[in-house]
């Protein structure tokens, strides 16, 4: 990296300490990490105790599963020319600055660079204190095995993605050996497991196998920490060689590689994408690849003022490919058809489920389901950042009725996609089934309409996580205001009594919901 | 001297640039004019060394993806990007030191006086508006101190006061013997700028304009007489 990009690098670090050191949640949250970490460090090293792994065998096994979760994963990344994460503010500052690009792609990859570094640090400090390697062995692997490694890796990001020469061809092709080496992996392993049985001394025997330690890059790296750590054999000299002449022979390769910035332009495109991404993730939308829009599709409005944003979104949603459904619905799908396998497999002849009334089974996996995908981003809260929203000459309550009735319809549908299988196979009456659904499009205007109503009132004081955290809570507090009915006349009265309490309590607070949300549209800047 | 020869851009089957000559002198202020899609923005980020094309683009002699030719030319984008967390000052730190620009801290100064950011030094990146940014940008560009200097349509978000200060600047600028490529579908931006005008259309030039042997006619005039399009009093 050059002085210039190195001041780059660290006057944000410096500032980005800075900053975060005057905010107080910093150090809640770094508490929280500390705490955290101690925890699974303290049940780590009791669980290799209980496997024997606190010794100098056993950080090698440790070690070389490390290798085999990380570097593989990177390594194919790089032959896909992915992995490294440009910036726009690094396309217009560093691109166009008399920089070395590969040492541009170093500066983009720093974050890879540092990360290896810092679990090489921690495997070191883990390996004297937990399994009582010898400094020696602990200071030679790092110097020889960890740095080399980083070393390999810096040359792949380097031969990789400042490649002028070789054909896109040739990349591809590469990816599919490094898929191919790990397939060998894979099958030695299964045919160990399938020979052995699962033990810490098959996966020593699966470590020390000379096919896994003869496949390039991976299995060499195998080779040299065990010859390291655990001393010389034929095969573990071997591979080392072969490891050290690799990683010299990249390190040529990459050195006089020529490249003068032609991946500059992937990378551009790969800057604005990622800018789009994290945009998005700012306003909790997640965006999976690309999407593919269909064209000459038509929508007849059929109503004015605020209609006309129902059949706006109702147009946006049949120009998708899967109209209303997405991963939500498939979701919903897989959980119905799990629970109906459920239902025949632990349902009882008295129509209970795991000991329990199954008109109760579907309220929890719905609320379950409503709290795992509370950050999940809906066409509505687009609506709030439209100025049009707030121009057109209709109530709030109505704009917002009709900004959310395709989000109900859409809860209808995936309500429907969990009750009517998971039903089937609890056993469950139909009426109980259409309740079901009613009570998840409930739910999920709940969801709705509390968490706006909470980011409105309270949000504006609270960051993106703040407001994410607001909503959990909000939505949280109905469930639990719904809860306390529903328990009084189930156990007073009876299990059907609190399940009709519930809806209904439900329903009620949906309404207040609506109506406390409906201030989000009243005026724009409510959502600043 | 900035000198295009033969350029030409494709993105899969279109064709942004197409064959695209043309020769800015040291002193001069070229204007690539031209509509929205017309491939002015294609042209400065290839000069700019941001795209793969066919062609030779050379700067003061030397290759424009040369090392040694980006050490002499500034470029300013027309949707700047800060980074997040360095401030403005820092920006222009890091201008100094990337390019081994000789500009003092007086200058730098003086630089952000003129742009009215002397007051914002210490904001960070994330912190600036998009026509401060645009400014910051502006003042970076400059402190590099280059020979060539490339602006893609640079008056897009600045306030009327910028506008007028980076119009002075530019014509300080030629006075130095700098060479100046400026992009803008605002004609009425670069009236009393311009000295040689190369109005595109669909990847391609279809006019070229020198003001000495134009008799100083409006660039208006000149660009609707090449397009066809109505004149607007």
């Amino acid at each position: 990296m050059s002085k210039s990009m190195w001041y780059v690098f660290s006057r944000t670090l410096i500032n980005r300490i800075k900053k975060a050191a005057k905010k107080p949640l910093t150090y809640v949250g770094l508490a929280g990490v500390i705490l955290y970490a101690l925890l699974i460090i303290g049940s780590f090293s009791v669980m290799i105790e209980d496997y024997g792994l606190d010794t100098t065998e056993g950080f090698t096994v440790l070690v070389s599963l490390a290798m085999f979760y990380i570097l593989p994963a990177s390594i194919i990344q790089y032959a896909k020319r992915k992995g490294i994460i440009f910036r726009q503010s690094e396309v217009h500052f560093i691109f166009a600055a008399p920089e070395n690009p590969k040492l541009v792609i170093l500066y983009a990859g720093i974050k890879n660079i540092l990360g290896s570094l810092i679990l090489g640090i921690v495997a070191v400090i883990f390996g004297l204190v937990a399994c009582h390697v010898s400094v020696s062995k602990v200071v030679i692997y790092f110097l020889v095995a960890v740095l080399l490694e980083i070393v390999i890796e810096v040359d792949c990001m380097i031969a990789c993605y400042g490649n002028e020469k070789l054909p896109e061809r040739f990349f591809v092709v590469m990816k599919w050996l490094l898929y191919g080496m790990m397939g060998i992996f894979g099958v030695v392993a299964v045919w160990m497991l399938y020979r052995y049985g699962i033990s810490v001394s098959t996966m020593k025997t699966y470590l020390t196998f000379p096919v896994i330690q003869m496949i390039p890059l991976f299995g060499w790296e195998l080779s040299c920490l065990q010859l390291i750590l655990l001393g010389p054999t034929v095969l573990n000299v071997t591979g080392t060689a072969l490891y050290v002449l690799l990683a010299v022979g990249l390190t040529i390769y990459a050195v006089r590689m020529r490249c003068r910035g032609e991946y500059y332009e992937d990378a551009m495109k790969f800057a604005d994408d990622y800018a789009e991404r994290q945009s998005k993730a700012k306003k909790g939308q997640i965006s999976i690849g690309k999407k593919k829009f269909r064209a000459n599709v038509t929508m007849r409005y059929q109503g004015s003022y605020a209609k006309a944003i129902y059949y706006r979104q109702l147009l946006e949603y049949k120009k998708n490919r899967f109209f209303i459904f997405g991963g939500h619905s498939l979701l919903f799908s897989v959980a119905g058809i799990v629970f109906m396998v459920l239902g025949f497999l632990n349902g009882g002849d008295d129509g209970s489920f795991i000991g329990m009334n199954n008109i109760f089974v579907l309220p929890i996996v719905e609320a379950y389901l409503l709290v795992i995908f509370s950050a999940y981003a809906t066409k509505w809260e687009k609506e709030l950042e439209n100025p049009y929203t707030f121009l057109i000459p209709d109530t709030p309550l109505r704009k917002m009725w009709y900004a959310t009735r395709v989000e109900h319809i859409r809860a209808f549908a995936d309500g429907c996609l969990l009750c009517i299988p998971a039903a089937i196979g609890i056993r469950l009456s139909p009426v109980y089934v259409l309740l079901s659904i009613l009570l998840y499009v409930c739910l999920n205007a709940n969801r709705l309409y509390f968490g706006m109503a909470a980011s409105v009132v309270l949000g504006k004081n609270f960051g993106h996580v703040g407001i994410q955290l607001l909503r959990i809570l909000a939505q949280t507090v109905v469930l639990v205001i719904a809860m306390i009915p529903t328990i009084v006349f189930g156990v007073l009265v009876s299990e059907t009594a609190g399940f009709l309490v519930m809806l209904a309590v439900i329903f009620g607070l949906t309404v207040a919901g609506a109506v406390l949300a409906s201030a989000a549209f009243a005026r724009m800047e409510s959502r600043e | 001297m900035l000198e295009v020869r033969n350029l030409t851009k494709k993105y899969a089957k279109n064709t942004a640039v197409d064959h695209v000559d043309f020769t800015v002198s040291g002193g001069q202020i070229g204007i690539l004019l031209g509509p929205n899609g017309a491939g002015k923005s294609t042209i400065i980020k290839s000069i700019a060394g941001l795209l793969r094309y066919e062609g030779t683009i050379t700067v003061n002699g030397l290759d424009s993806r040369s090392i040694d030719a980006k050490k002499i030319f500034a470029y300013v984008p027309e949707l700047p990007a800060m980074f997040d967390a360095l401030t403005v000052r820092e920006h222009l730190e890091y201008i100094r030191r990337a390019y081994h620009s000789d500009i003092s801290d007086e200058e730098i100064t003086a630089l952000l006086r003129r742009f009215e950011l002397e007051d914002k030094q210490e904001k960070l990146g994330n912190e600036l508006s998009k026509g401060m940014m645009q400014k910051v940008s502006i003042c970076c560009a400059l402190a590099i101190q280059p020979s060539v200097i490339l602006l893609d349509e640079p008056m897009v978000g600045l306030d009327p006061s910028a506008i007028k200060e980076l119009k002075t600047v530019l014509l300080e600028l030629k006075e130095k013997n700098i060479t100046i490529l400026l992009s803008t579908h605002m004609l009425e931006m670069v009236k009393e700028l311009w000295d040689v005008m190369f109005v595109m259309d669909k990847g391609k030039i279809t006019a070229v304009f020198d003001r000495a042997q134009t008799k100083d006619r409006d660039i208006e005039e000149l660009f609707f007489e090449v397009t066809g399009g109505e004149q607007h009093e």
